[in-house]
């Protein structure tokens, strides 16, 4: 027996999904969400099929959600639907109920969010209830686990009773308006009363959340939080991980030895396969924690008010205030950012967010800003700090160019949202999306990094001779290293180490850092002076940050035009701004200390934002 | 006057909607009619979307289609 899920966005159906069979599903206190159908087996009986579809407000065909969904039950029709209402906001929700009557589909009514309601003294008159839609109705709590087993009960007792939805009191082609009053009138009838104290408390917490002048300090904490938990607690772990690690492919190597295995054949399995490996599970404990804490930020309902709070900002550089969220995430790990773009429903700002997002400085480019710091800048951190206002300053310029010449097809265009009630996540929902990602990464990400790190092994311990070990400059790495050299020219680093680290850096900015190490003692003399370091770094900068960003930018895109376009577009403009800064340095480095210069970046972006931010008040009291 | 004129904590009702067909259809899925009873939550800083209550739920919407939204003040 197939059972569809069918409701409003946010409605509790992928909860109740999840509670209902044993697979891992996302579910997110965002609209649109679940975006194709996702099906599973009954928990209890195998023999029944679950189907979650994505959430929609009508059957108007209007959305790419809704088409689906007619498309869905036109083709495959299941047995039986389960109209999921969220009993706190019944009048919208019964919308949807009131067209269902013209399927021809048995259906049942499931009241989610029932657990609210008694809470808050609220009764609802179910036998009435179930006179006006001539339908079983079950009040559960998809959260808790209440009524949950008794609702498919009810449909396998009632399977042959069930019938299609009816309404005697509303016909096919009614308007919205008559629509409406008559859920008007079913909802004035059904429930005792409609204050709720859980709403007023949503309203008290939303006030400071969202206040005009405490939001944006009180979001900034939450992230440094985040960031910290990730970065700090995650890199310990990691940290870890890596030693241990460190350790095996050191005992693998001593045993080797004493059983005479080949030198190559040593180097592969301890530097390359271990070492690999190791990047990869090092990386793990920070992605992990990242998106458990995001999880509970956006089931939270917490993500649609930052969404609110920056919209504005955002919408004057064609992006959207839900890019918050990719932003952000992208300053840890780009390939995780671009994935949470898809809560973005308009697909030029989506677009738009996707060629902006790997801007942001990474985790993986800060390390090497760190190394950078301390190796080439005598342990400055301005400048290295610099690099987050650069980022922020292209992100600003590129983002308004892009807007302005309609690259991506942007306009002004709508952005309505839904301000869930907030809520406490529930634990099973935020475990689910954390072994979804951990196999996601492992997969996805890991196999690529892991690939790659023997590629590179291989062009750095072969040449034309055969195996040279680490004699790089016999290596495959120095001839392409050579060749590619005179590109780089312009920007005052024509030497093949630092030509062979963007290279590296294409396929991971991790190994950039390690090649540069092993390739040199001192990199400062790799650059013809300190304005061209900083034009190296502000290429790693804004160049994408690995080959696992741009695999999974191609999958967002779905688009091979737009992700040509997109490389091309990276690439160029990580170019364009290295040589502005390396002419920087030809022209006025004497004079100019790049201590200082770095200073005048940050506050020139600093400027640039309070005069956008100035602009925008005075426009707002203008109205 | 427009839903995008009126100030936070005020309620008012929608007298008519003139905005594209398409967006009116999204309106009107969403629960907006004409002599649909709405209030104002609160306005984002440097004039951001709008939070309105409707229907016993909360939306946020930007000044470009609240401005479209004819309101009479309750």
């Amino acid at each position: 027996m197939k059972i569809a899920l069918l409701g409003n966005p946010n409605c509790g159906k992928t909860t109740l999904f999840n509670n209902l069979t044993n697979t891992y599903q996302k579910t997110g206190n965002w609209t649109g969400v679940t975006v194709e159908a996702k099906s599973a087996k009954y928990k209890h009986d195998s023999s029944i099929e679950i189907i979650d579809l994505p959430g929609i407000y009508s059957f108007e065909a209007n959305s790419l959600d809704e088409k689906a969904v007619i498309k869905y039950l036109k083709e495959t029709p299941p047995d039986v639907i389960i109209n999921v209402l969220d009993g706190t906001n019944l009048e919208r929700n019964l919308y949807l109920t009131c067209q269902l009557s013209f399927l021809n589909i048995p259906t049942i009514i499931a009241v989610n969010m029932y657990d609210q309601l008694e809470k808050n003294n609220i009764k609802l008159n179910i036998d009435r209830f179930e006179e006006y839609f001539n339908a079983k109705i079950v009040p559960i709590s998809a959260q808790k686990g209440t009524n949950v087993g008794k609702l498919i009960n009810t449909v396998i007792d009632n399977k042959q009773a069930l019938k299609p939805l009816k309404t005697a009191q509303i016909s096919k082609n009614a308007s919205v308006k008559e629509k409406y009053s008559f859920i008007e009138k079913v909802v004035n009838n059904i429930i005792s009363k409609t204050s709720t104290k859980t709403l007023q408390l949503t309203q008290k917490i939303d006030n400071v959340i969202m206040h005009k002048v405490f939001s944006i300090p009180i979001f900034f904490c939450v992230l440094t939080i985040v960031y910290y938990l990730s970065i700090k607690l995650g890199g310990l772990i990691g940290e870890s991980i890596l030693n241990a690690f460190n350790n095996l492919s050191y005992y693998t190597k001593i045993q080797f030895y004493k059983i005479n295995v080949s030198i190559v054949a040593i180097d592969l399995i301890c530097n390359a396969i271990i070492g690999g490996l190791g990047a990869i599970f090092s990386l793990l404990p920070q992605v992990l924690i990242l998106f458990a804490l995001l999880c509970v930020i956006e089931q939270s309902g917490y993500a649609a008010r930052v969404a609110f709070i920056f919209d504005r900002l955002f919408s004057s550089i064609g992006l959207n205030g839900k890019s918050i969220v990719p932003m952000m995430v992208s300053c840890g790990c780009t390939v995780s950012g671009l994935t949470a773009t898809r809560t973005i429903e308009k697909d030029s700002e989506r677009f738009a967010t996707i060629f902006l997002a790997p801007i942001m400085p990474c985790g993986a480019k800060m390390a090497v800003f760190g190394y950078f710091s301390y190796a080439v800048f005598n342990g400055n951190a301005i400048i290295a700090s610099s690099m987050y206002f650069l980022s922020v300053f292209c992100v600003a310029i590129f983002g308004k160019i892009l807007y302005k010449l309609k690259l991506l097809g942007q306009n002004e265009g709508t952005f309505i949202l839904e301000i869930p009630n907030l809520k406490v996540p529930s634990i099973k929902d935020v475990f689910y999306v954390l072994i979804e990602k951990t196999k996601d990464f492992l997969v996805k990400v890991g196999f690529i990094v892991f690939v790659l790190s023997i590629l590179l092994w291989i062009l750095k311990s072969f040449g034309v001779s055969g195996y040279v070990g680490d004699n790089v400059e016999k290596s495959f790495l120095y001839v392409i290293g050579n060749f590619i050299k005179p590109i780089f020219y312009p920007l005052g680093f024509g030497s093949w180490q630092a030509s062979v680290g963007i290279l590296c850096g294409i396929f991971a900015k991790e190994g950039i850092v390690e090649t540069l190490h092993v390739l040199t003692n001192s990199p400062a003399t790799l650059f013809n002076n300190q304005f061209s370091a900083y034009a190296f770094m502000t290429f790693i900068l804004l160049s994408p940050p690995c080959l696992a960003s741009l695999i999974t930018a191609k999958r967002e895109l779905n688009n091979n035009k737009l992700f040509y376009f997109l490389i091309l577009f990276e690439f160029i403009s990580a170019y364009l701004v290295s040589l502005i800064v390396n002419i920087i340095g030809i022209l006025i480095g004497k004079s100019l200390n790049l201590i200082l210069f770095s200073i005048i970046v940050i506050i020139i972006t600093v400027i640039i934002i309070r005069c956008k931010t100035h602009k925008e008040q005075i426009n707002a009291n203008k109205q | 006057m427009t839903l995008s004129s009126v100030k936070s904590g005020q309620s008012c009702k929608i007298i008519k909607i003139n905005s594209s067909k398409e967006l009116l259809k999204k309106f009107n899925r969403l629960g907006f009619v004409e002599g649909t009873k709405v209030k104002v939550i609160r306005k984002a800083l440097f004039n951001g979307p709008i939070e309105i209550l409707i229907r016993s739920y909360y939306l946020a919407l930007r000044v470009i289609d609240a401005d479209q939204i004819i309101v009479e003040i309750q």
